[in-house]
């Protein structure tokens, strides 16, 4: 059995929502998912007319982890949305039969279509629209209460077209049992209840909503077993009658269907060869756009986001975008199908870069050093740097900490790459010439108070080389040092890895939960290509199910030009957020990201 | 047999019709690359889960709905006479939907900013980081944006009153400005992209030292009204805020 079903606008009002296990409806699950999907899209598998998608999120506590299948439906935009416990055949067949039931019973109603009209008609979006919801939430139950009793087969619907007198007189049952619905909210009500004395206890019994399933066990009163009692009298004849009306609503609505889009296939191919509706499409403005129109725009601005280094599966995403957004819509006055698809790919781009979370980190290392330990320690807010060979973790790290010196906090840099010869001396040249920058009779190569490369503003921590056992051992021995030493900041460089080498990304995990960094940084370059949606994706997944990157630094944009599509690449494979963005070679070419700068810079 | 009088008036007249669709057709474009909004407009805005649609719904319907998160804006044209009701998405991935409304919309009569008054006033960091973006756009605007904070959630237990939320994110904001002129400047544009980005960097750098001056920042000091008003929309009580709604839609 699932656990609830919703459908909700993209403006985020519920219209129809249904708890199967028979309890509240819970709006924080919807909200995880919405989350999820906003944050990061790609995490949702397409077949076909449904999507599904895992929901896992570490940073949201109170909510476990569950499975989604939804299906986002056109003009009006409207998530239907199935949310069940896990993954299986069963649970996963059970929840497409049920989603493809209600998307059915929903296009038989006609609820799209009026709500369609609402909005065109500027109008309340449900208005009118409480009693076809409440016939639809009773079909719903009835029907999958049906499926769920034999067979799940059964949900795909028999047309039975037989007997349409006693459906006519059961539609005129149907009616009035309904009025008490108002704004399609109180659908919790089975559909059965009838006779007057029983509308009272049932309206506020809200969770007697499956008769037949096992959710009713969890109603202990006796006055509503009563009330079920009464209803077991006229259930089974009552329950054919309704089935029998929905399946007669439902293959009547096949037809219908097929009618309107033969009918819609005649008027659009009439429309595009006349000569108006070219000027429409390329001068006036004022057309409806079709699938047919956009193909052209869609794929010159594909290719023109290949061109400057975007994954052809980030492009294709894009791409989708626009369609989604346009299909169907209609072109402002004077603006061409291209300008539309143009303005269209250019919101893309911005909500794709924009960062799902808000990231202050200045804010957050104030918080967490400024709290005590129970001894009276400082706690240093620890940053680790990961990437691939070369990309400049080492560069980028001293550039974070050139800023964070700036802003008068202790800095302990770490060497963790005990693997590639020269790199704990690369670091130490690094501390060399930071420790110079704050302070100018900071003699090169001394030792400090404690004896170790660096000054009272910054410091190296090192360990020599050794395996990766010895990572661990160094990064765990800094951070208590850090603490002892009244450091702000840890800063742990780590060895560049293959990202397609599980036995180089392996120790990242052990080193990830030993270590506990506040930030794990990804730097990435911009001259990589298609190949950083795998690198982004596979560092992001080494660290476990418990863990994340926080966010990428990329690096090297001073050397690609407009070419930033690894960019976007990075952020959509993951939905993680570009924090910095390395443009120089000096210390100072650290900046943050602009969205509006990197959409420009890609769109021209 | 025609007249070649006639013909040249014809021919002229043919001409200056040309020349004027030709004139209309260019111009209509240009202007179609930054379209402004013209219709008066009031903004519902806040962070997520504060409560913004289900105000939408009460105005717009007179009930409370259920809702789920936004993801996209809704909008219901003449709310009251001419002024359409818009309410934002509240997920940090969308502000850039309100921050592109705040600068295409000419005649913004008002802005609720809905807060969760049961939020912990230590919490607020993120609020008072949003609220500050919004400033940053508002108060440069040509006619200074009138806000209502909009205290929602008051018939909860763990409510704080709006005084105190107020004080609250005027200290949540003072020290983000601070934060922000520490912080990595932003990557600055390689290319021209015209003139307005750069205009709109100074202005915004104006209004930051008006009122960074004195490390203290309060409400007060700035060019639009911002009023605090508690209220509940599970409850519908928000008669205070419709009465600011009122007052700015008249204005």
């Amino acid at each position: 059995m699932f656990d609830q079903l919703a459908v909700y606008t993209t403006g985020g009002q519920v219209l129809y929502q249904y708890n199967c296990q028979g309890r509240k409806f819970a709006e924080t699950q919807i909200n995880a998912l919405i989350n999820q999907l906003i944050v990061s899209p790609g995490s949702s598998k397409s077949n076909g007319e449904f999507s599904s998608v895992n929901v896992a999120d570490p940073q949201r506590k109170g909510v476990r982890p569950f499975c989604a299948q939804f299906h986002l439906s056109r003009q009006p935009e409207l998530y239907f949305v199935i949310t069940y416990a896990e993954q299986s055949l069963e649970l996963n067949k059970e929840a497409e039969s049920s989603l493809e039931l209600a998307l059915a019973l929903w296009e038989s109603l006609e609820i799209g279509i009026q709500i369609s009209e609402n909005v065109k008609n500027n109008e309340d979006i449900l208005t009118g629209l409480a009693d076809d919801l409440d016939k639809f939430g009773e079909y719903f139950k009835a029907k999958y209460n049906e499926s769920i009793k034999y067979e799940p087969k059964a949900a795909e619907a028999t047309p039975a077209a037989t007997n349409t007198a006693t459906t006519n007189t059961n539609k005129s049952q149907a009616k009035p049992k309904k009025q008490q619905g108002q704004g399609g909210r109180k659908w919790g009500r089975d559909g059965m209840v009838e006779d007057t004395s029983n509308i009272d206890s049932s309206a506020l019994d809200f969770s007697s909503g499956t008769p037949s399933a096992g959710a009713n066990k969890s109603i202990p009163e006796s006055d509503a077993t009563a009330v079920d009692k009464d209803d077991l009298g006229t259930r089974t004849d009552k329950g054919e009658f309704l089935i029998k009306e929905i399946d007669d609503l439902l293959s009547s609505n096949v037809e219908n269907k097929r009618e309107q889009e033969e009918a819609a296939a005649e008027q659009s191919s009439s429309y595009l060869t006349s000569a108006f509706g070219f000027l429409q499409k390329n001068l006036l403005g004022n057309k409806v756009i079709t699938d047919k129109d956009l193909k052209p725009a869609l794929d010159s601005l594909k290719s023109k986001l290949i061109s400057k280094n975007v994954a052809p599966e980030a492009a294709d995403y894009l791409t989708g975008l626009v369609q989604k957004d346009l299909v169907g819509s209609k072109t402002e006055s004077w603006t061409t199908v291209e300008d539309a698809a143009r303005a269209s790919l250019t919101k893309a781009l911005t909500q794709v870069l924009t960062p799902g979370v808000s990231v202050d980190l200045l804010h957050e290392i104030q918080k967490k050093t400024g709290t005590k330990t129970t001894d009276g320690k400082k706690s240093p807010y620890v940053f680790s740097v990961v990437g691939v060979n070369g990309v400049g973790k080492s560069t980028n790290l001293s550039k974070l900490a050139f800023w964070l010196l700036q802003n008068n906090f202790k800095v302990l840099i770490v060497a963790c790459d005990t693997f590639r010869s020269g790199a704990v001396e690369q670091l130490r040249v690094h501390v060399e010439n930071l420790a110079q920058l704050m302070d100018e009779r900071h003699v090169r190569g001394s030792k400090n108070k404690r004896g170790k490369t660096g000054n009272d503003y910054v410091e190296l921590f090192e360990a020599g080389y050794g395996g990766s056992d010895l990572v661990t051992k160094i990064a765990k021995q800094a951070i208590k040092y850090a603490s002892d030493e009244d450091f702000d900041i840890v800063l742990m460089d780590t060895a560049g890895r293959r990202h397609n080498d599980a036995t180089l990304m392996s120790p990242l995990k052990s080193f990830a939960e030993q270590a506990k960094p506040d930030k794990i940084i990804m730097v990435g370059e911009a001259l990589v290509g298609t190949d950083s949606v795998q690198q982004a994706k596979n560092f992001n997944d080494a660290f476990g199910k418990a863990r994340n990157l926080d966010f990428f630094i990329i690096s090297k944009c001073d050397t690609v030009g407009d070419m930033l599509g690894a960019m976007v690449n990075m952020v959509y494979a993951t939905g993680i957020p570009i924090l910095f963005v390395g443009v120089g070679q000096t210390y100072t070419d650290l900046r943050t990201l602009s969205v509006n700068w990197a959409v420009n810079t890609l769109m021209s | 047999m025609i007249d070649s009088n006639t013909l040249g008036i014809a021919v002229a007249s043919l001409l200056v019709l040309i020349t004027c669709v030709a004139y209309y057709i260019l111009t209509a474009r240009r202007s179609a690359v930054s379209t402004k909004n013209r219709d008066p407009a009031l903004f519902i805005a806040g962070p997520s889960n504060s409560g913004k649609t289900a105000l939408y719904t009460l105005l717009t319907t007179g009930d409370v709905g259920n809702t789920v998160t936004s993801q996209d804006t809704n909008i219901k044209k003449n709310y009251n006479s001419r002024v359409s009701l818009m309410d934002f998405p509240g997920h940090v991935k969308l502000h850039y939907k309100l921050m592109d409304a705040l600068r295409d919309t000419e005649h913004l009569k008002g802005l609720v900013f809905v807060v969760d008054s049961t939020t912990d006033p230590k919490k607020l960091t993120d609020t008072a980081e949003f609220l500050l973006d919004i400033l940053r756009v508002t108060e440069v605007a040509k006619n200074p944006v009138d806000i209502l904070l909009a205290c929602n959630k008051s018939e909860s237990f763990t409510a704080r009153p709006p005084a105190k939320i107020k004080e609250a994110l005027e200290k949540e904001i003072a020290l983000a400005i601070e934060r922000h002129a520490k912080s990595l400047s932003e990557v600055k544009k390689r290319r021209d992209l015209g003139n307005g980005d750069e205009d709109n960097d100074e202005e915004t750098a104006g209004f930051l030292d008006n009122v960074g001056g004195s490390s203290k920042f309060a409400f007060s000091m700035l060019e639009g009204e911002v009023d605090v008003m508690e209220g509940s929309v599970l409850k519908k009580n928000i008669s205070k805020w419709e009465d600011w709604l009122d007052d700015k839609m008249s204005a």
